[in-house]
């Protein structure tokens, strides 16, 4: 198992340069994190359950096996013709507050695989819009205006921070799918339907942990003071201080460079546990400043933070010990989940230079998942009232390389919008990382 | 490494004159050139049309790579002196800021292109210093700080004495002093110059290289923004002298941090206030010490400049063209499709914002870089009084305006005391205040999650741009968009013609002279800063009820910078200019045109924009709509020749 692990590339999100970045990155914990590499889906099908004699990268399709989650839909492995379906995509995809392309380049590549070898949705092909935030409030209305004029059926999301256009799309009726729940919008808006715990989920995972697990008394918990940031850290420290442990809060400013400071003002209460809300450029000055200050308190970071290259970087002694979030299918030991295959499959065929590992990952499981509702609706598959109403209903559906859903608004206490509410947690242990955790569902856990 | 920033700005200014703004700008590129040889080996070619890279080397070393990133930067300065600004080097200071305007947006734009990201590092970025830390009085300083301090002191001092006692430093020293002298005593101030620019671009490379990484940390827009400190650290040393420059840098850099570490902690802070934006805010208050300290404008070169004023005509018929400008505009908001009618309305307000340009820069000669700052104060006040304050339209962007009026005054002040040049970075140094400390405090504006605006109603008419479906954007909004548009340039050009018009174009031809004639030349600049700031506030509220949530984003300073640059781009001090600057903005008719937000065409706007832009400071420095205008005189003047064609109107029709 830990070599399976091992091998798993996490988030490669080696770039941009802000702990509002970070914050992001944070609000995504874990959401990718957990993906086979790529050439373990490319190892044929020859007792590989799912593969058939025809699964290989030129068909992708017939890898598909009973034991996936698309196999347990309907689909005919046909080119699609006819009239495109209108599907949305917003997503901050450039700016210097940080850009998040491999999260459309993952839509794409799915979309390629629905409309090449899965017939598209009734026979039409879908065609995806993808518009860019900008990283501005603006920017989310701006995309959510063109996407209403364009009438698509249904937006996916990426990341958009500010989900102002998101309120938008649900005055309009447009179902909001997936992505990455970085706003407050797209976790409570009546259209969003999400398949992560997003910010509220990673740190109630580690909380959930740090309690059940480590017995700890007091936590510090470091975050970006940033909305829905702000909110998942202060839901985490009300569910802490029921359970009798003693919080002590740390706010860093969103634009920040000094990460010494908060960690040094976390480490002087001498906590049992220290949550780091941070990632990407502010995993390495964070795991160092904590190794500088020689803490015992049990480190967790987000799972962006479990990229190889920051775990490189920050060095083995300063990450050794330190616990991360994931949201993917843990397989068994000795074994490659099969949606993963698939979807390493698909990405080396039709996205080949994108990282299997990166949060393009999160952005896949959405659009499939938004397929299968679509594909399971018939001649209802453009009514976006239809879908609306189909999300709704669903009660443990099958979630594309995830955890099943179910979007009755109670999934999260207080984040109707989020229909997965499972985690996990895995340990740095000599450079490999352990799972320590089967699923925990922190709905559940917050719900306390 | 400000203190490295600040020296390349000492020198590129002794060599031809030119304060570049797009110095830390095409630093920054030269480092991200210099981080993707060093793990692509490929090297990143700067200029639209040719290949984007070249593969060099395989993985090469560090040194390897900074002797390829020296050579390209030493090549990149060249081409910059050659192209842009030597066919500058008598032009007025405006050709000058608008050329260097022009570098900088083709340059932030070119790194957005070249190496994805938006504008952010993509790639690793490795230790090139020594790692580890000093304990100084119970703090851990890192010793990377260190080591950079003392590499910017040493390039000081080395180029100090290159300065001081080369052949070389004399020459360059020289023709700053006097070219004229300089060209008879046999020098050549072009290669000089070009070899001050290849030196410059050098540091300024070096020197992003350094600070990348050390702070891990590379993207385009903070990058390019160390321009304003490292201006300040340079006006400290005169413009003129590299060892106060280097310690005025030290010193920036010292107190920015000290100031950073002390609004974290303190709790004499005031709460509104943005930890991050005091220390942003330092330079402006150096810059302003620097002005009153001196006393007077920035040393000038002893070479030639011309004294070219781009021509404002009158517009003639005006009252004839608003209506028919109105006719035209409600027509198109009631019959053009949703994408169309928003691009229209983003252009007619970009319009009313560069109207506010044109009067200050092209009539009243005063370079200021902060309109789209006070359009920016404008904008927030309407969306606090109207959501926190519940104070209905139109009283609330009324006050906004008022409050616009009162900033640009504020911030006319330096204007009394400097001009041209120096008055640019004073206004830059503003906008850069007023962004840190007024914008990015969540207090005052929401910070970057922004504020909404609610939408204006009038006697229970909804004048709102926002609406269900193809609704959106409401016509209503447009409509009172294109009457706003028309009543601006309306009172503009009543105020050209009148006497206040004539003394702004006095006091914009000879400061002196006017002041010789009777013309009070304070309260006349003052005048234009006030009506500059009313349409920048006018601009700024419709801004605030187009966009329906404000974020500070929406009034960076490079967008500033854009606005003035746009604005002479279309014709500095033409009322027609600032249509075509509206209708070339980002996200209005041009972008429409190119196939929308987001589309292919439109990712390159901005980087032809900026080409543009260093085309018309060079060849046409009239605008878009001075070339129009000549070419129709033209026209006229041939079809003149010919009497059975003689036209009856001669007169120029400026709008």
């Amino acid at each position: 198992m830990s070599n399976q692990i091992q091998q798993r590339r996490y988030w490669a999100w080696s770039r941009r340069g802000s702990a509002l970045i970070a914050g992001i990155a944070l609000l995504a914990a874990g959401l990718g994190a957990c993906s086979e590499s790529s050439e373990t889906g490319t190892t044929g099908s020859s007792g590989v359950p799912g593969g058939g004699d025809d699964c290989n990268k030129g068909s992708v399709v017939a890898c598909i096996g009973d034991d996936t989650t698309l196999g347990k839909i309907a689909h005919s492995p046909v080119a699609a013709k006819g009239d495109p379906i209108l599907i949305g995509m917003i997503n901050q995809e450039a700016g210097a507050a940080g850009a998040f392309p491999e999260l459309s380049a993952a839509d794409r590549a799915a979309v390629a695989f629905i409309n090449n070898e899965l017939g598209g949705v009734n026979g039409r092909p879908i065609q995806l819009e993808v518009c860019d935030t900008k990283f501005s409030p603006a920017g989310s209305i701006a995309c959510a205006q063109q996407m209403i004029e364009k009438k698509v059926v249904a937006v996916t999301g990426g990341i958009d921070v500010f989900g102002d256009g998101i309120k938008i799309l649900s005055d309009n009726g447009v179902p909001f799918v997936g992505g990455i729940p970085v706003s407050t919008a797209s976790a409570s808006v009546p259209t969003s339907f999400q398949f992560s715990g997003g910010i509220w989920g990673a740190l109630l995972a580690f909380a959930h942990y740090a309690t059940n697990n480590l017995q700890a008394k007091s936590v510090s918990i470091l975050y970006t003071d940033f909305g829905p940031i702000t909110d998942g850290a202060n839901t985490t420290k009300d569910v802490l201080e029921k359970l009798g442990v003693k919080v002590q809060m740390v706010p860093f400013p969103v634009i920040t460079t000094d990460y010494l400071t908060p960690i040094t003002q976390a480490v002087q209460s001498n906590p049992d546990a220290i949550i780091v809300g941070t990632a990407d450029t502010g995993c390495v000055p964070s795991f160092r400043a904590a190794e500088e200050l020689k803490t015992k308190a049990a480190l967790f970071f987000t799972g962006a933070c479990a990229a190889p290259k920051i775990l490189e970087s920050a060095g083995a002694s300063a990450t050794e010990g330190a616990y991360f979030n994931i949201e993917q299918i843990l397989p068994k030991p000795g074994t490659v989940d099969p949606d993963t295959r698939l979807y390493n499959l698909v990405l080396a065929k039709y996205a080949p230079t994108l990282d299997p590992a990166s949060a393009g990952t999160v952005a896949f499981r959405s659009t499939m998942n938004l397929y299968m509702q679509m594909a399971s609706l018939g001649s209802k598959a453009t009514d976006r009232s239809a879908l609306i109403s189909s999300f709704r209903k669903a009660v443990d559906h099958p979630s594309f390389n995830g955890h099943s859903y179910t979007c009755d608004g109670k999934d999260f206490p207080g984040l109707p919008a989020i229909c997965t509410s499972e985690e996990a947690i895995v340990q740095n242990v000599k450079g490999t990382l352990v799972p320590r955790t089967g699923w925990i569902d922190v709905g559940a856990f917050a719900a306390r | 490494m400000l203190a490295a920033l600040a020296i390349g700005l000492v020198l590129t200014y002794r060599a031809s004159g030119v304060i570049n703004f797009a110095h830390c700008a095409v630093g920054a590129y030269i480092a991200f050139a210099f981080f993707t040889l060093r793990q692509d080996g490929d090297l990143v070619l700067p200029i639209l049309g040719l290949p984007a890279r070249i593969h060099l080397i395989g993985r090469p070393t560090v040194f390897t790579a900074l002797l390829i990133s020296i050579a390209l930067a030493a090549v990149v300065g060249l081409m910059i002196y050659t192209f842009v600004f030597r066919p500058l080097r008598t032009a007025p200071p405006l050709a000058r800021i608008v050329a260097s305007l022009g570098l900088l947006l083709y340059t932030q734009e070119m790194i957005r292109l070249r190496f994805g990201g938006g504008g952010s590092a993509i790639f690793s970025i490795g230790d090139l210093l020594p790692q580890g830390a000093v304990h100084l009085l119970d703090v851990a300083v890192p010793i990377n700080r260190f080591v950079l301090a003392g590499i910017a002191v040493v390039a000081s001092l080395v180029l100090g004495g290159i300065y001081r006692w080369t052949k070389f430093g004399l020459s360059t020293r020289a023709a700053a002093e006097n070219e004229r002298a300089a060209v008879l005593a046999g020098l050549s101030p072009d290669r000089l110059a070009a070899v001050n620019w290849m030196i410059a671009t050098v540091l300024s490379g070096v020197a992003v290289i350094l600070i990348a990484s050390v702070t891990k940390q590379l993207d385009v827009v903070s990058t390019s923004l160390l321009v304003v400190p490292a201006l300040a650290a340079a006006l400290l040393g005169g413009m003129a002298s590299f060892t106060i420059a280097t310690l005025a840098g030290l010193m920036i850099g010292m107190l920015q941090a000290a100031l950073l570490h002390f609004s974290t902690v303190s709790t004499a802070v005031p709460n509104w206030l943005p930890r991050a934006g005091i220390p942003e805010a330092l330079p402006f208050i150096l810059i302003l010490i620097a002005i009153t300290l001196r006393g007077r404008a920035l040393p000038t070169r002893g070479a030639l400049e011309e004294r070219f004023h781009p021509s404002a005509p009158i517009a003639l018929h005006p009252i004839r063209w608003t209506v028919i400008g109105t006719a035209v505009g409600v027509s198109l908001m009631l019959t053009l499709s949703g994408a169309w009618r928003l691009a229209l309305i983003v252009s007619m307000i970009s319009a009313i914002i560069a109207l506010s340009s044109v009067v200050l820069t092209g009539w009243v000669g005063q370079i200021s870089l902060a309109q789209l700052a006070i359009a920016g104060v404008s904008a927030f006040m309407v969306a606090r009084l109207s959501s926190d304050a519940h104070i209905p339209f139109p009283w609330s962007p009324l006050l906004a305006v008022f409050a616009a009026v009162a900033m640009g005054v504020l911030a006319g002040f330096p204007a009394v005391r400097v001009r041209g040049t120096t008055l640019a970075v004073a206004t830059l140094g503003a906008a850069t205040a007023i962004q840190a400390i007024a914008f990015n405090s969540e207090a005052l504006t929401g910070g970057i999650a922004g504020t909404s605006t609610p939408q204006p109603r009038l006697f229970g008419v909804n004048l709102g741009i926002a609406g269900l479906g193809n609704e959106y954007p409401r016509a209503g909004f447009g409509i009172m968009v294109v009457i706003v548009l028309a009543l601006a340039p309306l009172a503009v050009s009543n105020l050209r013609r009148s006497p206040t018009g004539l003394r702004w174009l006095a006091v914009r031809s000879n400061e002196r002279a006017a002041a010789a004639a009777g013309i009070d030349v304070t309260s006349t600049k003052l005048l234009a800063f006030a009506v500059a700031s009313a349409l920048a506030g006018t601009g700024g509220a419709l801004t605030a009820y187009q966009l329906t949530a404000l974020s500070p984003d929406v009034f960076i300073v490079f967008l500033a910078l854009a606005t003035l640059a746009l604005t002479y781009l279309g014709g500095i001090a033409r009322i027609a200019g600032a249509f075509i600057a509206g209708a070339l903005a980002s996200g209005g008719i041009l972008t429409q045109i190119l196939g929308g937000n987001g589309s292919v065409g439109s990712k390159y706007q901005t980087a032809m924009s900026g080409v543009l832009l260093i085309v018309v400071a060079i060849a046409q420095p009239n605008g878009i709509a001075g070339g129009v205008s000549a070419l129709k005189t033209s026209v006229r003047s041939r079809v003149k020749t010919r009497p059975a064609t003689r036209p009856k109107n001669r007169s120029e029709v400026a709008s």
